[in-house]
């Protein structure tokens, strides 16, 4: 090519550069008159429907009511147009104008933080946790709600538990939208199990017979070896083992430090003797490939499709995941596939071993939004207390996304890819819309339907009886999740290193039980880690019980 | 920390690779008719200078010549000034409490520093980044100038660009897909990688689970990832190298390798230098590639100072101290280039120094 042309064609090439890169300016530039325009009309709208419904003329109500969440009708990217006409439907219905900003799951805190501090970020943004909040309050970011909701009707219904659920330092910075109490359980392989001639495991030493079963014996019956016996996510789906040595772990099973019923404090599990025979019954299942050799390395996805794919015979995860997700999501490919739960395993620990969450999304009200009390008051009344409202937040919009029978609310199947569609998930279930007044089917075949209202059942009784035989408990708000504690918060990152380096180092043999939890009370204690469980215990009103 | 984001990197770091590679063919086209014509820089410039010192004051800055360059020039300008220059006194952060709402505190002088170097991991994760440096140093350095020199003797020119194109693609990968590509290739039950190992008798190797392996591994896959692209650049280089060179010393008695050693990298020695001591400009950057590899296993080495920042500073909203790492991090970076850019010039034929 000559140089002539060289040279015409990059002059082309960078000509198109700087005048997309104007475009682009101009474009944004106009998207935000546009968007500014939209809004204003519909606030013209809004406050015309709200001027011409009678309805509207009790508590005032924001312009907007903005809400950000993760995981809005799937993830951000996710069904676009279903996201736009979710609001337009909400406004239609409740005469509200709804904005959901729908941020990312992968980066999320840090997506929210850096957009609450460029100013981009107003109203009630959901964290994840009640530490979480705890951060927010020490960064400035939330703000106090009582004297928002002080006067609330709806609000004051609640139960105090539920109130107090989110309260620190003596104020509520948070609303919790669900209530209702979910736990993990054990899914296993049933068929398998009746292949092998297998009872269901009830305690740590028939699970690892099971695994081991699973692993060695073709519980498959296709004559290759290639099943495997449980398989996790880290330690998130492996919560049942330490629980059964009396070696609990946090909520979500990434971390030591945790509230004990026994106790009724905040203690670190790994300075239990029962940690110990946790490490090792683990390193027993990881050196015999009993456990899936990848579960530090897999993701929440990676481990889900080990299930679905027959690879691996269980895992410990969300209730009724064996149930109904594995059931629908294998129903192609291994018909045959069906699964049992196990609420919790027996091992030196007999009772009270597996918590019940009953928080839902956490949410915080961010400073300097506008018109903070409605907005806040508007959520309540609306999204936990109105009942049309609260359904559409959760699951969509009526008859396309679900539809009423009754009193049971069937979500639909998106016709694209006949699997149901995804949900807004604004909330969590209320106690006052619970399943056992508004029960909730996935649309199918009539037998579908019926085994889907089956499930409830299941679900229901399966709970019960693991309350009544006491293996079950529920977990208080303050002792939800992570200790409550500012040293926590500023030690955090280390403190979960620590603890991975325990569970690594001991499976792949680096150091025993012994070795590796020395060492990890040692660096704790560097850390100052005393000052977390004191924090923490003092926060609910005890006194530390332990010290590394 | 500054920490480069996806779109806007790609678009300035592509444009100005490509503008530097477009201003390297002119530079070679220009020198090669120099030296058919006999001429020398330095000969053109004595001469000028010499005979017509008028004439030197009297160029114009914009020509009809260069006119078109300084377009060129223009998008990578304004991305700079946009990017990089306006957001500097953003280094003010290190000095003072920033938070997510807004300043704290807006004096603390030195108190995130000593907080940073405080922090029980920091120095973990910073020699572990050196670990990671020393390899780079050692292996990837090296590898796209092997790799040059290799393709340049190449005789057959479609196989010779065939091999170019391919070792260019995982370039253009994403690390994220990176990395998915090499978990899955590394896997220890469906792996490619252990299914050779396997069949060949041996027991399967879980490669992302040994963390003393890490760095060797990750330099290993950074090398495939850059390698041909990086080499693109020394290839234009050994373009540029006259091939009567070649002829005499192939009439001087010297084999393939002695003109390698003597004729081909002394002929591109300026190119390398060039390219070392710019490399030292973001010599403790090391986030993508890492973040991505990381696992519980192997954290005891693949936690270095970028990931371990971006876990306490910003997933934890704690800007200001990001940003004084950032600032920690490039006073490093610019003692190495000094230091190297004055070392160079004892590798310089003239004894002057590469960059300025």
């Amino acid at each position: 090519m000559s140089k002539s042309k060289i040279k015409i064609y990059c002059f082309i090439l960078c000509l198109t550069m700087i005048v997309s890169l104007a475009v682009g300016c101009v474009q944004s530039k106009n998207d935000g008159t546009t968007n500014t325009q939209q809004t204003t009309n519909n606030q013209e709208k809004t406050t015309q429907s709200e001027n011409s419904t009678p309805a509207q003329t009790g508590p005032q109500r924001p312009e907007v009511l903005e809400v950000t969440r993760t995981l809005y009708f799937g993830d951000a990217t996710d069904n676009p147009e279903l996201k736009e006409e979710f609001m337009v439907e909400f406004e239609k219905r409740t005469g509200q104008k709804l904005k959901v900003n729908a941020i990312p799951r992968n980066g999320y805190m840090e997506k929210v933080n850096l957009m609450i501090s460029s100013g981009e970020l107003k109203g009630l943004v959901s964290v994840f946790t009640p530490a979480d909040v705890l951060k927010a309050i020490e960064d400035g970011t939330a703000e106090p709600l009582d004297d928002y909701l002080k006067d609330n009707a709806n609000w004051n219904k609640f139960s105090q538990d539920y109130r107090d659920s989110l309260k620190f330092q003596g104020h509520i910075y948070g609303i919790n939208a669900g209530y209702s109490g979910n736990y993990f359980t054990r899914a296993i392989r049933k068929d398998w199990l009746d292949n092998l001639g297998l009872d269901v495991p009830e305690t740590v030493d028939d699970l690892f017979e099971v695994a081991k079963a699973f692993t060695e014996n073709d519980p498959d019956q296709n004559g290759q070896n290639d099943t495997g016996g449980l398989t996790a996510a880290g330690t998130w789906n492996l919560g049942d083992i330490f629980q059964a040595f009396d070696a609990r772990l946090d909520n979500t099973s990434s971390g030591s430090i945790t509230w004990d019923p026994k106790e009724g404090a905040w203690i670190d599990s790994m300075l239990k003797p029962g940690m110990i025979d946790a490490l090792k019954y683990l390193k027993r299942l990881y050196d015999n490939k009993y456990l899936d050799n990848e579960f530090l390395t897999n993701s929440g996805n990676n481990m889900r499709e080990k299930i679905y794919t027959g690879k691996y015979g269980s895992t410990f995860y969300w209730a009724m995941f064996g149930y109904t997700t594995c059931r629908n999501e294998m129903a192609k490919t291994f018909p045959e596939a069906e699964f049992v739960e196990v609420p919790a395993l027996k091992g030196t620990r007999t009772e009270q071993l597996n918590h019940r969450v009953l928080n839902g999304i956490v949410y915080i009200l961010v400073k300097g939004t506008k018109q903070p009390k409605e907005t806040v008051n508007a959520f309540v009344d609306l999204i936990l207390c109105d009942k049309d409202a609260h359904f559409m937040s959760r699951y969509g919009i009526e008859n396309k996304t679900y539809k009423w029978e009754g009193n049971t609310l069937v979500i639909l199947n998106n016709p694209e890819t006949g699997k149901p569609y995804d949900v807004p998930g604004l909330t969590g279930e209320m106690p006052e819309f619970g399943q056992d007044k508004y029960p909730v089917i996935y649309d199918g075949t009539p037998q579908e339907r019926e085994r889907s209202l089956n499930d409830i059942n299941i679900k229901n009784e399966m709970t019960e009886k693991a309350f009544k035989e006491g293996l079950l408990f529920d977990v208080p708000s303050a002792a939800y999740d992570s200790p409550i504690s500012a040293t926590f918060t500023n030690t955090s990152v280390d403190y979960y290193k620590l603890y991975e380096e325990v569970i690594a180092s001991v499976v792949t043999g680096k150091a025993t039980p012994e070795e590796a939890v020395r060492t990890y009370r040692e660096k704790m204690k560097a850390l100052g880690a005393d000052k977390i469980l004191e924090e923490a215990n003092a926060a609910i009103g005890k006194k530390s019980v332990m010290q590394y | 920390m500054q920490k480069k984001h996806g779109i806007y990197h790609i678009f300035h770091v592509k444009l100005f690779k490509i503008t530097c590679y477009y201003f390297k063919c002119e530079v070679i086209v220009f020198e090669r008719k120099k030296i058919h014509r006999g001429e020398s820089i330095m000969n053109i410039k004595n001469a000028t200078a010499i005979s017509n010192p008028k004439k030197v004051k009297k160029k114009k800055l914009f020509t009809k010549n260069n006119i078109i360059l300084y377009i060129m020039f223009l998008p990578v300008l304004i991305s700079y000034i946009i990017f990089h220059i306006v957001p500097m006194p953003g280094i003010y952060l290190a000095f003072a409490d920033f938070r997510v709402m807004g300043f704290k505190d807006i004096w603390v002088g030195l108190d995130n520093f000593k907080y940073i170097f405080n922090l029980s991991n920091f120095w973990d994760s910073f020699w572990n980044t050196w670990v990671f440096v020393l390899y780079n140093y050692i292996f990837a350095f090296p590898a796209p100038i092997l790799l040059a020199l290799l393709l340049n003797e190449l005789k057959g020119k479609y196989f010779k660009k065939t091999i170019q194109t391919i070792s260019c693609l995982p370039h253009f990968l994403s690390w994220v897909v990176i990395a998915s590509i090499w978990i899955s290739i590394l896997s220890p039950s469906t792996g490619y990688v252990n299914f050779v190992i396997k069949a060949l008798g041996g027991e399967p190797i879980y490669f992302l689970s040994k963390a003393d392996l890490f760095p060797a591994l990750l330099t290993f896959i950074r090398i495939w990832k850059d390698v041909g692209y990086n080499a693109i650049v020394y290839l234009a280089a050994l373009s540029s190298i006259d091939q009567e060179l070649y002829e005499a010393a192939h009439i001087d008695g010297a084999g393939r390798f002695k003109q390698t050693i003597y004729v081909t990298l002394p002929g591109i020695k300026s190119t390398i230098l060039v390219l070392f001591v710019l490399s030292f400009s973001g010599i403790l950057n090391l986030f993508d590639p890492v973040y991505v590899f990381q696992n519980p296993m192997i954290a005891s080495t693949a936690e270095t100072l970028d990931t371990y920042i971006y876990k306490q500073g910003v997933v934890q909203a704690r800007y200001s101290m990001a940003t004084a790492v950032g600032l920690f991090k490039s006073v490093i970076s610019f003692v190495f280039v000094i230091l190297t850019n004055v070392l160079s010039k004892y590798f310089t034929e003239d004894r002057e120094t590469i960059l300025w």
